[in-house]
């Protein structure tokens, strides 16, 4: 999969960040330096606490960071992360407590008694377990019985995690008396929530100002598949390029409270946009009933795959399902100088088709291929190995390829397209499971 | 320029400066708590509970929280300080004060 130069860069601050914050674990430490559990403890501690912060900013919604790196890597990454900071912080209290329980000769009841005594502590140990239920619900079993709404709502709960948890940070060895530390410490954390504030919270509002979206309408376009076309105001500012996704969070009941994301289905047209929606949970089914004239906000545009990833000249755009509406945008704006365009689409039913005229009438206009794969995947010629493939498109090792469908469908394409000799830099895909 | 161009101009200027506000904001408040501690921060006070009387830096005990290396935080007056343990033995912080001390 392609990574972007941005995404390179910006892992790599992150890596200098955590070298920093080990390092800050080591001031005022005696020498020679003792490797014992003391030395852990402050060690992950001050990693756990540094990537507290980094977890907020990767979902700060940042315009840099979602243009540059790409929604989905920054999923990846604070998903990555999440786990890694449990662990961190379960090393930091396993080693901290048995330090404390060592030196005084202690039980680890009387110790952790003791140890939840301190000030700041207990408030820690509250904001511990809140990470370990968002990490229960967040866990790949548990997500799919919870609902999207739900997930957010306790997801929601970090920011209290994360508070409960500073005290205990500021109040630490490694930075109190220190202010310097403490001041640089504190500004890491307020500036990850400072950019939450102005790109999750701020603009979306200032949007909703400026752009006055409403529902325009409601089009069904496949059963449990409906196109939500949108008015509004200065649309152009918007910068949104096909490819991308919004959060849309429509003010209506039993909607409001969350923010979806959705591609564009259609680049936009003078003060209009539209996206298509299939109805696979509780939100998603909400929005096949939305009334005209319901309010819009609409955090974005996010996303990375977008034409600027291109390098070659022809294309190949690949979509699965409902994965079809970032690829009809595309497929209605790439530029063709020179170039081959074609789309394969791939469904399990002819009724689950979408824009089939206007994708006809596109190809038609463009002099542009689509390429229908209808029928069920066990289907020897409709499987995505590195034959079928190059047999559909026999020089799709030279081109840029574009891929949205369901991750099982997107791990046998990337499979696939390796095996016809895809340099897989070349692939440019965005993947969500929610 | 096009009267609507000017227009996409200034809210342009505009967001930039609500931006620049919210990091001004952040680094006020990020100064103020990291020198104060969130506890007795004036501003964080202010600005999460509208308390009108601020605790005075230095009223506040230690919240010292060094249970297994005594010796590193000492903390000035007013501000969270660290505590005794595993290298330097159990200290005492004086009020306000970090702990601290050592074998």
């Amino acid at each position: 999969m392609s990574r972007s130069p941005g995404s390179d860069r910006t892992l790599a601050s992150f890596w200098v960040g955590a070298v920093v914050a080990a390092a800050l674990s080591l001031v005022g430490a005696p020498l020679p330096l003792p490797l014992d559990a003391g030395l852990l403890a402050h060690v992950a501690g001050m990693l756990a606490g540094y990537l507290s912060a980094v977890m907020v900013v990767l979902m700060s919604r940042a315009p840099l960071l979602e243009r540059h790196v790409g929604s989905d890597v920054l999923t990846r990454w604070h998903s990555k992360g999440g786990r890694l900071f449990l662990i961190l912080v379960c090393v930091h209290a396993g080693a901290a407590l048995g330090a404390w329980a060592q030196t005084r000769q202690e039980n680890l009841v009387t110790a952790l008694v003791a140890v939840l005594g301190l000030p700041g502590l207990l408030a820690a140990t509250l904001g511990t377990l809140l990470f370990f239920a968002i990490a229960g619900v967040s866990i790949r079993a548990a997500r799919r019985r919870v609902s999207h709404e739900a997930w957010h709502g306790v997801h929601l709960l970090t920011y209290v995690a994360i508070s409960l948890s500073f005290i205990h940070e500021l109040a630490g060895p490694n930075l109190a008396g220190h202010p310097a530390l403490q001041v640089a410490w504190t500004l890491m954390h307020v500036y990850a929530l400072a950019l939450v504030v102005r790109f999750r919270l701020l603009l979306p509002l200032e949007n909703a100002w400026r752009h006055r979206l409403r529902v325009e309408a409601v089009v069904p376009e496949a059963p449990g598949v409906v196109s939500v076309i949108m008015s509004g105001r200065h649309l152009d500012e918007l910068g949104a390029e096909p490819g991308q996704f919004f959060r849309w969070r429509f003010l209506s009941s039993g909607l409001w409270r969350t923010a979806h994301p959705f591609s564009l289905s259609a680049p936009r047209h003078g003060d209009f946009l539209r996206i298509t929606v299939k109805a696979l949970g509780g939100g998603s089914t909400r929005i096949q009933t939305l009334t005209p004239g319901t309010r819009v906000f609409a955090e974005g545009p996010s996303g990375a795959m977008t034409a600027r990833r291109r390098t070659r000249g022809s294309v190949l755009l690949i979509a699965g399902g409902v994965g079809i509406t970032p690829m009809r945008a595309m497929f209605e704006t790439l530029e063709m100088t020179g170039g081959a365009l074609t789309l394969i689409y791939r469904t399990s039913r002819p009724q689950d088709v979408i824009f089939r005229s206007e994708l006809e009438h596109l190809a038609r206009l463009r002099g542009a291929e689509v390429l229908w794969l209808i029928g069920p995947s066990s289907s020897p010629e409709l499987q995505m190995t590195g034959q079928n493939l190059l047999r559909l498109v026999p020089d799709l090792a030279e081109r840029d390829v574009y891929l949205c469908a369901s991750p099982a469908m997107s791990a046998a394409l990337r499979a696939g397209l390796a095996e016809a000799g895809l340099p897989l830099r070349h692939l440019h895909e965005e993947a969500f499971t929610f | 320029m096009s009267q609507a161009a000017s227009k996409k101009s200034v809210w342009r200027r505009g967001q930039l400066l609500i931006t620049g506000a919210v990091f001004v904001l952040a680094t006020v408040i990020g100064v103020d708590v990291g020198l104060h501690g969130a506890a007795v921060s004036p501003v964080a006070s202010v600005v999460v509970s509208a308390a009108a009387a601020a605790p005075v830096a230095g009223d506040q005990t230690s919240t010292a929280a060094g249970p297994f290396d005594g010796g590193r935080g000492q903390a000035d007056v007013g501000q969270v300080g660290g505590g005794g343990g595993v290298r330097g033995g159990s200290g005492q912080g004086e009020p306000g004060q970090g702990g601290g001390g050592g074998r």
